[in-house]
């Protein structure tokens, strides 16, 4: 492999697994917070870049139409939330269920919106370049995706560790009773989480659009994806899937070059092989 | 200051409050003593809204707090000091303080902020970086008491604040008890140590088996060995 096609997959790999951790960081903080596995969260990613595809069909700039599209999608999290998931809290069955429901009803309604057709996304002109150093090349779209990426790391882990809002979500999770009985709406902090973890899921969709395209069944493959980042990383942990995400993105791209056929495999053995060493994930709380 | 008339609560299908009425006058320390069991933290869970009352009302200043939320509940000036502390693990000592910060809107001469809390309890400033469950069993009694504290209550629920601590460290809790009433704070204070709770309260109430079976003075039970014997183990 030639240094400056080593280079691009670097990149490519880091970029992917920026998007795992947009729409992992989400699913593994609704898990850590509120106890549910959000089994619809790979439709809001879905949704996510075809709404961007439609605005962007609308004369809209590709940063408009991604404001709007995690805006938006956000807006169904808070609904989702409110009208579903907060019946069913504590239940888990009912929970595999209602998301699992979502998921078809929120994919097949995108299938009727927005046809089989698979559907690609332009680079937007403001990043349709590349940069080489030597003979390395470094497609710009990338790079910027990569940076986004480590900004949102940055930025929950200030979050989390910095504001009063990260400490109460904090204290929610060791005891959300307590938390109540201290004068907080648990359940506000909950739309909140969710809201939040659905707009990422539309962040990871918009930026992927120009690297994945939109296509019928991306839905899945991009859960399936996120759960097991979420599992190597640890359930509840961000860190942890940030690691995980970045870890099966580059295994993915390198495993597509290497051993076409047996990619997907790879990263299943890799999230066995962390099982069997460490069960809880790479940042999950030790478990008696 | 706080009324309760005939509440019933129940855990599952156990009914565990069977028709406990008493009142906590304002500015009062009042004492609830009783067995293991006896329903005295249930007591408490029911008044701050993490039980529903089947049946029976609880009243706050005016106000019916049988269907409110915990938060509503607390938002009304109603401080909660759990049984066994309950510090959250994950949060330092100054975050376990600053994430129950609520404004005192009422009096805003008499705010708690977390300047007061550390004035309070000096400890909890010397080591505000530490995380909450790195403390001493006494020094999380006063980290969840000033937690407390931070939601400026007018009223305080106490369970079991000297569980599990030396009797040099009950003695501060009793100081710091007395300290808060007479910064015009009501209190509801479970307690299985008598001696302590007879210090500070004015009144006594006794529970067991769901109820409220005996009412006095602390003056009166030190004298009623019978009650004591009978209720309460001694
Ligand atoms: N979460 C629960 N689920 C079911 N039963 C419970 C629960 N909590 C308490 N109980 C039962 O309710 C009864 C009263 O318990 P409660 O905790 O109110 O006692 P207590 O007077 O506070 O005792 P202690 O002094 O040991 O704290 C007990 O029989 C207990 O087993
Ligand atoms: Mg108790």
């Amino acid at each position: 492999m030639s240094l400056s096609i080593f280079s691009v997959q670097l990149l490519t790999g880091l970029a992917y697994g920026m998007l795992y951790f947009m729409i992992a960081a989400g699913l593994t903080i609704i898990l850590g917070v509120m106890n549910i596995v959000n089994l619809a969260h790979g439709t809001l990613f879905l949704l996510g870049s075809y709404m961007a595809f439609t605005f962007m069909n609308q004369q809209f700039s590709f940063w408009i139409a991604l404001l709007l599209s995690v805006a938006v999608t956000a807006v169904i999290g808070i609904i989702i939330e409110k009208l579903f998931i907060r019946q069913i809290y504590g239940k888990e069955l009912e929970q595999v269920l209602l998301t699992f429901g979502l998921a078809f009803v929120i994919a097949d309604t995108a299938k009727w919106i927005w046809g089989t057709e698979p559907q690609t996304m332009a680079v937007p002109a403001l990043l349709d370049s590349s940069i080489s150093i030597g003979p390395m090349v470094f497609p710009f779209y990338r790079l910027f995706v990569v940076l986004i990426g480590c900004l949102l790391a940055l930025l929950l882990w200030y979050f989390e560790s910095k504001t009063r809002i990260g400490a109460i979500i904090r204290a929610g999770v060791d005891d959300r009773a307590m938390v109540s009985a201290l004068g907080i709406n648990v359940g506000v902090v909950f739309t909140g989480v969710f809201a939040f973890g659905a707009g990422l899921a539309a962040l990871s969709g918009v930026l992927g659009g120009p690297l994945i395209g939109m296509y019928t069944g991306m839905e899945s493959d991009i859960l399936v994806t996120s759960l097991i980042v979420v599992v190597i990383g640890g359930l509840g942990s961000w860190k942890g899937s940030f690691i995980g995400a970045i870890l099966i993105g580059l295994i993915e791209t390198f495993g597509k070059i290497w051993f076409p056929s047996l990619s997907m495999l790879i990263v299943f053995l890799l999230m066995v092989v962390v099982l069997i060493i460490r069960p809880q994930g790479l940042f999950g709380r030790e478990v008696a | 200051m706080l009324e309760l008339q005939n509440v019933h609560s129940y855990y599952g299908t156990s009914h565990i409050l069977q028709g406990v009425s008493f009142s906590v006058p304002s500015k009062k320390c009042v004492a609830l003593l009783g067995r293991n069991g006896a329903g005295k933290s249930t007591t408490i869970h029911t008044i701050a809204g993490l039980l529903k009352p089947r049946r029976g009302k609880i009243q706050f200043k005016e106000r019916q707090l049988n269907n409110l939320l915990p938060h509503q509940i607390s938002c009304l000036g109603i401080g909660f000091v759990p049984q066994g502390r309950r510090i959250f693990p994950s949060l330092t000592i100054r975050e376990n303080l600053t994430m129950a910060a609520r404004k005192n809107l009422i009096d805003r001469n008499n705010n708690w902020d977390l300047e007061r809390v550390y004035e309070l309890f000096p400890v909890l400033k010397e080591r505000e970086k530490n995380m909450g469950t790195e403390l001493s069993g006494g020094q999380q009694q006063m980290l969840a008491i000033g937690r407390a504290l931070m939601t400026n209550p007018s009223f305080l629920l106490m369970d079991e604040p000297s569980e599990g601590l030396a009797p040099v460290i009950i003695d501060q809790v009793g100081d710091i008890v007395v300290k808060l009433k007479q910064e015009g704070l009501s209190i509801l204070m479970v307690e299985q140590n008598i001696s302590l709770a007879c210090k500070v309260a004015d009144e006594i109430l006794i529970m067991n088996k769901g109820t409220i079976v005996w009412q006095g003075s602390p003056d009166e039970l030190m004298k009623n060995n019978e009650i004591q014997h009978k209720y309460l183990g001694v």
